[in-house]
Parts: structure tokens; sequence; C-alpha cells
């Protein structure tokens, strides 16, 4: 079963490996990519917001999951996406693959994200003590949909 | 329908939602050209991307009014 779950908490990555792998003995990888709020270049960051499009993007992810089980021999899925209020060094985002052997695994993984990024409707909002600006979607990000076409 | 915003311009338009009557064969691009009438331009930059029913359409979709409508900016989650 594949896990996928937006939640205003934070997640224990080794719980959720031991989910996913599930005691799966076929399974000889398992990779990990968790994603955190970096501090900004210019400014500090007093806080981050998270919105998100209920409905949609649950379905978002799960298409995504479906899209990488159709390329590559895969077990479980996780892709945790928190919402809301978060701070510097916090967790933002956990994505799990797993399969026989690694490369799929890495992938599946990197495939995962890079969807997530321009496909999922969520949306980052910085905060700093002089103001709030919502975040832009970067070109190399876009490009990156490329690799996989 | 119901129409709904988010992000920057659920921001812009002070709004997250607002009931609009659907005209018999409306298309996505259509309804986008009646809310820039109705909110102005300025809200609606070319990169806004429209949802219906969860799912990312161009602007040649056809609308029936029990549809869930959405506008929105480029995603920037991750």
């Amino acid at each position: 079963m594949n896990k996928i779950s937006i939640q205003t908490g934070g997640f224990d990555i080794s719980a959720e490996v031991s989910l996913a792998h599930n005691n799966n003995s076929g399974l000889g990888a398992i990779v990990t990519f968790v994603g955190l709020v970096r501090d900004m270049d210019d400014e500090a960051m007093t806080k981050m917001t998270l919105e998100h499009y209920p409905g949609m993007t649950e379905k978002a992810l799960q298409i995504i999951a479906d899209q990488a089980k159709s390329r590559w021999k895969l077990g479980n899925i996780t892709i945790i996406h928190r919402v809301g209020e978060l701070q510097v060094n916090d967790q933002i985002v956990l994505v799990i693959t797993s399969s026989k052997h690694r490369k799929s695994s890495f992938e599946a993984c990197e495939f995962i994200i890079d969807y997530l990024k321009t496909q999922a409707p969520f949306w980052k909002k910085e905060h700093t003590k002089s103001g709030e600006k919502w975040v832009e979607i970067k070109d190399s990000d876009k490009l990156k949909l490329d690799n996989w076409n | 329908m119901n129409v709904l915003y988010f992000a920057s311009l659920k921001e812009s338009l002070n709004m997250s939602s607002e009931e609009i009557k659907a005209s018999s064969n409306m298309t996505t691009g259509e309804l986008k050209l009646h809310l820039i009438q109705k909110h102005g331009v300025h809200h609606f930059p070319k990169n806004i991307i429209c949802a219906v029913n969860h799912e990312v359409r161009n602007d040649l979709a056809l609308l029936s009014d029990n549809d869930e409508v959405a506008f929105f900016p480029p995603v920037t989650g991750g």
C-alpha cells in the first residue's frame, strides 16, 4: 500500500521507513528524500507557511505515485507533505521508495519529488521581519521534468 | 458553479471562493475572461492555472454548473 499524507505535524523518518518496508523480504533498497525549510540567502526567515488545495493535492500525489510504479518495479511508496506554519530547519516533505535493487528506488524518488514540485498544488510563503512573499516557481524545477520525457 | 482561489490569487481577490452562474457550453477560457472582466486583468497573470474537478485543464474545457473550478498560481511545494 502506498501512503500519501498531507499533515500539519512532523514525521518520524525511521518509523515511516519501517512502515514502507513492511518486512517485505524481496526489497533490497529503500531510498528516502527529506525536504527541509532552508533559511533565505539575503534575509532571515521568521517562518514559512504552506497552503494546499485539499482534495486535488491527494489526487495529484496519487497520480504521481502511480506513474512512478508504472515506470519502475517498486515496493510501497510513501509521500508525506506538511502544510501550515513551519520554521527554518523543519521537515517539509518525505518521499520513500523501495525496490529490489537501488537504481529503481533512486530514480523513482527523484522522479516523484521533481513531479511533486511542479504538479501538486502546494504554495509556500516566506515570512521575514520586513514582510511576506509567495515563493515563485524556479525555471530549473520546470526543466527537470524534461529529464523524464 | 463554485470557483475556488488559492495562494496569491486568493489574497489579491480577497476571497477564497465565489459562486458563478455558468452559461451553457461555457469553456474554462470564457470563465476566465468573465472573471477578468469582473475583477480586473491584474489579478489573472498569464501563468494562472485552472483546474476543473481537481484536474488541470486548458482554456478549452467545457464547464457545467456542478463543476468545481479552481484558479491558482504555479505551484511551489516540495
